[in-house]
């Protein structure tokens, strides 16, 4: 009895030891690695290495990384139009009915713009370089005529918000001026003046007369009173590492990194409501108030201004109001690796095969490299082409994306790669023998 | 001179019996020589489409089993020893060697995905010296074709 265990286990450990061959030979292939990373669904990265943006959402996207975005959209107040700061212009667009689609009248070059925004009353619309704001109005027709310009001395420019009525709010590093319709022009109104630690994003309310403020690790409120903007210490929150800030009738959503952290306004102060939050599916550039609806606001992510509504039992992103592809005047990075985890193979790898669905426009690049050996050699791949690695028994890849002259640089949406084997069939199946004559 | 005209026939008939029995001779000997010749060439054709059909296919697979390519491996030994494996029992089961052929030589060329053969042999024929030998050269190629993925 004691000699038929040992055989049966020593016959158990043999056939254990031979099966991942012999699976390749009799065709039995699930033996084989085989990944596929759709990045609209899945997240194989090694964050350790990664310096490219990974998007999960929509559109689930590997990119370069967008930094240093600013107050990059604003929305026309009574009426479906926003405008966006790209390539040293200012683009409009309208709301056709299902869709914004780009409006030429609200189209103007500025160099250098960084930041853009409505007054409350929505008559006017007003941009700021660091050195210079320029404030146009509305022709009959809807187009844009320039009605005023200052300059900005020693400025580092954070944001530029609507205030009450044509007022503006010019936020710098560390201050925030609120400006004054005069009726021909804006001035800056000493009274409301407030120093900043480091100012970097800002949002008006125009429904609560407030404007909110990312100063540092902390969310500002400074709201308009009898006396002049007061600075509201109750509606104050500590968020760290944000970039963004959007007020919306129950409080406000920052930005941290890919998420939009919800935050609303109790009897105590202002609470933190994490069954809220909401995943941007990539790192957020920014945010801005929406005075279309009181519970909506927008995001504003690599791969555009996407539209956040609240769904009933949490905030949705509505594409008919999105705009796909406006990312700002974000800085776009020269290059960018991903590094995917490492994929264990049963049967040592020796040869892969690489197949890629990515959009790279003329002037950018994306290599794709594949180790064997925990990532300390690597060799090149060329999608659609077999080919062979040294021999081990794990593989990961990565991409190195390079902007090169292009402005937004690659974008990988999948990955597929596969271990490939070889299998061998009697000739009879493989083929035929024929005389030649 | 010839007194009497008489036996004349039997003159005739064996002259014509000789002739007819010379031809005969003859045609069976053309005969047996095509007939030789077919065989022969039967059996470098099996030969060189036994060696080539022991090539065997490689394919590159990935694990959903898709087959990115396909490739003929044809063993340079293991070809020629099947090319002589069936040249050797067909020249036997066809009765080429009873037959009074001598074997001059035979060349087995494996290349690639091809294999040739080249046959030399003498038959004896019913001729008188020097037509009493025929020599016969035989060849054959088959190529292994590798069916698309």
């Amino acid at each position: 009895m004691r000699r038929v265990l040992i055989a049966v286990l020593l016959a158990a450990f043999l056939a254990a030891l031979l099966l991942p061959d012999r699976a390749v030979q009799e065709g039995d292939l699930g033996y084989l690695l085989y990944v596929d990373d759709h990045f609209l669904s899945l997240d194989k990265t090694d964050r350790q290495f990664t310096t490219a943006a990974v998007h999960t959402g929509p559109p689930g996207v590997v990119m370069l990384r967008c930094s240093g975005s600013g107050d990059v959209v604003a929305l026309r107040p009574g009426a479906l139009q926003l405008v966006v700061v790209e390539d040293n212009r200012i683009r409009g667009y309208s709301f056709s009915g299902s869709s914004m689609v780009p409006d030429p009248r609200l189209e103007v070059a500025f160099p250098g713009v960084r930041a853009v925004a409505w007054t409350s009353d929505g008559r006017f619309l007003a941009a700021a370089s660091d050195s210079r704001v320029r404030v146009w109005g509305l022709d009959s027709e809807g187009r844009l005529r320039q009605i005023s310009q200052w300059s900005l001395a020693g400025s580092e420019l954070v944001a530029l918000e609507g205030g009450p009525g044509a007022d503006l709010w010019l936020v710098e590093q560390r201050k925030a001026v609120r400006y004054g319709f005069t009726g021909s022009g804006w001035a800056p109104l000493a009274g409301d003046s407030f120093a900043l630690e480091e100012g970097k994003a800002a949002s008006w309310d125009s429904r609560r007369q407030a404007l909110a403020v990312l100063d540092g690790s902390k969310v500002r409120c400074f709201a308009l009173s009898a006396s002049g903007f007061v600075e509201v210490l109750q509606w104050e929150a500590e968020v760290a590492g944000a970039c963004g800030v959007a007020v919306h009738g129950l409080g406000y959503s920052v930005i941290v990194g890919r998420t939009a952290r919800s935050y609303g306004y109790g009897p105590a102060g202002v609470v933190r409501i994490p069954a809220l939050d909401l995943d941007l599916g990539g790192e957020g550039l920014g945010a801005a108030t929406s005075p279309w609806g009181e519970f909506e606001w927008v995001a504003v992510t690599p791969w555009g201004v996407r539209y956040a509504g609240w769904g009933g039992s949490g905030w949705v992103f509505d594409p008919a109001r999105s705009v796909a592809g406006a990312i700002g005047g974000g800085v776009i990075a020269d290059h960018a690796e991903f590094r995917s985890v490492v994929f264990p193979a049963l049967v040592p790898v020796f040869k892969v095969r690489l197949e890629v669905e990515a959009q790279v426009p003329a002037g950018s690049e994306v290599r794709y490299e594949v180790s064997t050996d925990g990532g300390s050699r690597w060799v090149e791949l060329v999608p659609g082409v077999n080919t062979l690695v040294p021999e081990g028994n794990a593989v990961v890849y990565r991409m190195l994306l390079f902007r090169g002259t292009s402005a937004r640089g690659p974008e990988v949406d999948r990955v597929v790669l596969a271990q490939i084997a070889y299998r061998y069939l009697p000739g009879r199946v493989g083929g035929f023998v024929r005389l030649v004559k | 001179m010839w007194r009497s005209e008489r036996g004349i026939a039997l003159v005739w008939l064996a002259v014509i019996l000789g002739v007819t029995a010379l031809l005969l001779v003859v045609g069976i000997d053309l005969l047996r020589v095509w007939v030789l010749w077919g065989r022969l060439q039967k059996a470098v054709d099996a030969a060189a489409l036994a060696g080539a059909g022991s090539a065997r296919v490689r394919e590159e697979v990935d694990a959903r089993g898709t087959v990115y390519a396909r490739e003929v491996l044809l063993d340079p030994v293991e070809a020629k020893q099947e090319a002589e494996k069936v040249l050797n029992a067909n020249l036997a089961e066809l009765g080429v060697v009873e037959a009074g052929v001598v074997e001059v030589s035979r060349v087995i060329t494996v290349r690639d995905n091809w294999v040739e053969v080249q046959l030399v042999v003498e038959a004896r024929r019913f001729m008188p010296p020097p037509w009493d030998v025929i020599t016969m050269a035989r060849t054959a190629k088959a190529e292994f074709v590798v069916a698309g993925p």
